[in-house]
């Protein structure tokens, strides 16, 4: 069952167009990370989730209802995260709590303690008074206490030093972990997000470039160095970044499947010795991104 | 407790401080206002008329801008706590919708800037001798004034989302309505105190724009500029086509109050005995050749010895002559009155300025009229009334105006004592029918039942 559905989901601001027929599946209970670089849409595509922004054209599902139509029910099984986001700077953390408290039938006062220690939030301070690392976990810890079905993340590592960020993630993984929540995260921060995605989704310029299990996708990259080829080569399906120099051919297998895989490597080529190396998911980001632009020119080109 | 009343609690506490100063302000200032008394030692005008400039200045500085300026960043710091429109708010990723946050918004504004500080307001209402349906009066006056102030700031937070925007906006819709009272041109009526029915479209569209810019807005989270700006341009429009019937007015109004003052004199030194008693009735030209006749009562609202000092207090009016002297050519004697009195911006009465000449005089609501009264010596003398100027603010009224009269006597032997025993009484005229009551004073001064 999917938390969140997309179809031909589209959004432009005047002749921008920031999301373009996005269909996305976000299956309940997993961790998915939306990836792109900035400007690529993930926020807008966020938002129109959230119903903070109406999609122009397509539509989306969020916990079964129309995004358009989300109502105090279901906000209160979501919990939303975002960079940029205001918070009532007036208030203490212990203010925010409390204010925030009767809106979520689902609030649990343990959980909100033992966050509360973990974050090692002070109670008594004003929001505006607290670093931006601080004001993040607070505005976390206002959207885990209610045990929420759905937790969306924008960006939310931006600007927090690798200790927060750590703090962060824990937190995140540890309540993700207790039970039946889903996670939507987008970042352009691949490291943090390696850490916690068990799916992931790739946009760049409002499109989708992939979308599958983090598994899956690592084990189809492979970042793959040959020596002693004997023929020359050319643009091959599924191979990107191909480079050579001297005796040495370097490219980046996309739909590496094992020994089948290294067998047509060796038709192809003709023989020589094969060096194939799993990729982080930053690693082949980095190479879908660059893919991406260099499509991108050719097309306006 | 319910979830609305709990948005509504945040932002009382969120405006707590500065509401609280801001509401002590209107009620330190109302009545530091209600207890100043002018001096009472000069014979010449210009200290009265300097007095009364001074509290002319606090009532329309102090009372009006300060308060209301205060009371519109008050207002839209309500709104721009929670903006309807962006997707950045707090609100909007909560689980608080549209209607909700609507209604606690227009429940908050209504108790903190309205009701709230009009209770707190009674209590000095009440001090000052209002009645209950008086306080009641001022409290929903303080209300509708809170509306006019407090739903366009509402309105232009909601379309500016910003302190800053809404900083800019502001300036720029206070520059306009300077730039229409400055143009405008003021008329008698606006002069004597009565409401202008045309103003009140004015005034009546925009809080309607208001409004529908706040519903608009939180139930669409969006600006609702364009209703902003279609309120403008039929506030625009209504003051331009509206034209008025301005001559006719004050032809009018200068024949109704000098047929007033005529009739009065004349009876009361004719016996007066049937002055109260009876309605006046008189004939007078309205507009063009035509004539009306129109039946006005009166009623006695206070008598107090002429003497210097003396002072009465008879419900929320309170009167002080501060100074009894001659005129500078000493031929008239002249007194200065102070008087402090529960007055309502509709007192005077709705002036419709179009339609029938008919319906435009029922307008002339009241008119004033001083007495000086001698039962002992068996005379009566309406005196000439120079108005200094008066003051407002939240409902108090403060007055001070120099009468003056020829004595009754020759100057000789008797013209030392030629006032003891006299009483100076207000007599308010009502036009119109009924609401009316002769004061019993009034029984006493017809019958000559000796000095008060």
């Amino acid at each position: 069952m999917n938390i969140i559905e997309t179809e031909k989901l589209t959004r432009r601001y005047g002749r921008t167009e920031a999301v373009h027929e996005l269909d996305l599946a976000v299956p309940a209970g997993s961790v998915f990370a939306l990836l792109g670089p900035n400007g690529a849409g993930k926020t807008t595509t966020l938002k129109v989730l959230m119903n903070l922004l109406a999609p122009t054209s397509g539509a989306a599902r969020v916990l079964g209802v129309d995004s358009r139509r989300l109502g105090e029910r279901e906000r209160a099984q979501i919990g939303y995260v975002a960079e940029g986001q205001e918070m009532p700077l007036w208030m203490t953390v212990r203010q925010l709590l409390n204010y925030c408290r009767p809106f979520y039938p689902t609030w649990d006062q343990g959980l909100e303690a033992a966050l509360l220690e973990r974050f090692e939030l002070p109670e008594k301070r004003k929001l505006g008074h607290l670093s931006r690392g601080m004001l993040m976990k607070a505005a976390l810890l206002s959207s885990l206490a209610y045990r929420p079905k759905l937790l969306v993340l924008d960006e939310p590592f931006s600007g927090l030093d690798a200790l927060v960020r750590d703090e962060f993630i824990k937190g995140v993984l540890e309540v993700s972990s207790h039970g039946e929540w889903t996670v939507l995260v987008s970042s352009h921060d691949i490291d943090e997000v390696d850490r916690l995605a068990d799916r992931v989704a790739m946009i760049d310029a409002g499109r989708l470039r992939l979308q599958e299990t983090t598994e899956a996708l690592q084990g189809r990259f492979r970042r793959v160095e040959v020596t002693g080829a004997a023929v020359e080569v050319g643009a091959v399906p599924g191979w990107l970044e191909v480079e050579k120099a001297g005796a040495l051919i370097r490219f980046v297998e996309t739909r590496y499947a094992g020994e089948a895989t290294e067998r047509a490597w060796q038709e192809r080529l003709g023989g020589g010795t094969f060096a194939a190396q799993p990729m982080t998911l930053r690693e082949i980001f980095m190479v879908l991104a660059r893919a991406s632009r260099a499509e991108a020119k050719e097309r306006s080109a | 407790m319910n979830l609305t009343w709990r948005i509504v609690r945040k932002d009382q506490a969120r405006l707590a401080w500065p509401l609280a100063g801001w509401i002590t302000f209107a009620v330190g200032t109302t009545a530091w206002f209600g207890m100043a008394r002018p001096p009472g030692y000069a014979s010449t005008a210009d200290i009265y008329l300097s007095w009364i400039g001074r509290l002319q200045g606090f009532g329309l500085g102090g009372g009006v801008l300060l308060q209301a300026t205060v009371g519109v960043l008050l207002a839209a710091e309500l709104v721009i706590e929670d903006p309807p429109s962006g997707t950045t708010a707090f609100w909007l990723a909560r689980p608080i919708s549209e209607r909700r946050m609507l209604a606690a918004k227009a429940i908050g504004a209504g108790l903190l800037f309205a009701v709230g500080p009009a209770l707190v307001l009674s209590p000095v209402w009440l001090a000052f001798g209002f009645g209950w349906p008086e306080t009641l009066l001022a409290a929903l006056e303080f209300v509708a004034w809170q509306l006019v102030i407090t739903g366009p700031a509402l309105a232009l937070g909601v379309a500016t989302g910003s302190r800053g925007w809404f900083a800019l906006a502001a300036v720029g819709l206070w520059l306009l309505v300077v730039a229409t009272v400055v143009t405008g041109k003021e008329t008698e009526a606006g002069r004597s105190g009565w409401v202008d029915l045309r103003d009140l479209a004015v005034v009546g569209t925009l809080v309607l724009g208001a409004v529908l810019t706040l519903i608009r807005g939180y139930l669409g989270r969006c600006r609702a500029w364009a209703i902003l700006v279609a309120t403008l341009v039929v506030m625009i429009a209504v003051r331009l086509a509206w034209r008025r019937g301005e001559a006719s007015a004050v032809a009018e109004s200068r024949v109704g109050s000098a047929a007033l003052v005529v009739s009065g004199q004349g009876r009361l030194e004719g016996g007066g005995d049937r002055l109260l008693e009876e309605a006046l009735v008189r004939e007078s030209a309205v507009a063009g050749t035509a004539r009306r006749s129109t039946e006005s009562r009166g009623r006695v609202l206070w008598e107090v010895p002429l003497r210097e000092g003396e002072g009465v207090q008879a419900g929320s009016a309170c009167a002080r002559i501060v100074h009894l002297g001659w005129s500078e050519d000493r031929k008239q004697r002249r007194l200065v009155l102070y008087e402090r009195d529960a007055r309502l911006a509709f007192d005077y009465g709705v002036h419709r300025n179009t339609g029938t000449a008919e319906g435009r005089w029922r307008d002339q609501v009241k008119v004033d009229q001083f007495l000086l009264v001698n039962r002992s010596r068996g005379y009566a003398k309406s005196l000439t009334v120079h108005e200094v100027g008066a003051a407002r603010m939240n409902s108090v009224m403060a007055t001070a105006r120099i009468l003056e009269f020829a004595p009754a006597v020759p100057i000789g032997a008797e013209f030392a004592r030629w006032d003891e025993g006299a009483t100076l009484v207000k007599v308010r005229w009502t036009g119109g029918q009924g609401g009316a009551q002769a004061h019993p004073a009034a029984g006493r001064a017809g019958a000559g039942e000796g000095t008060p």
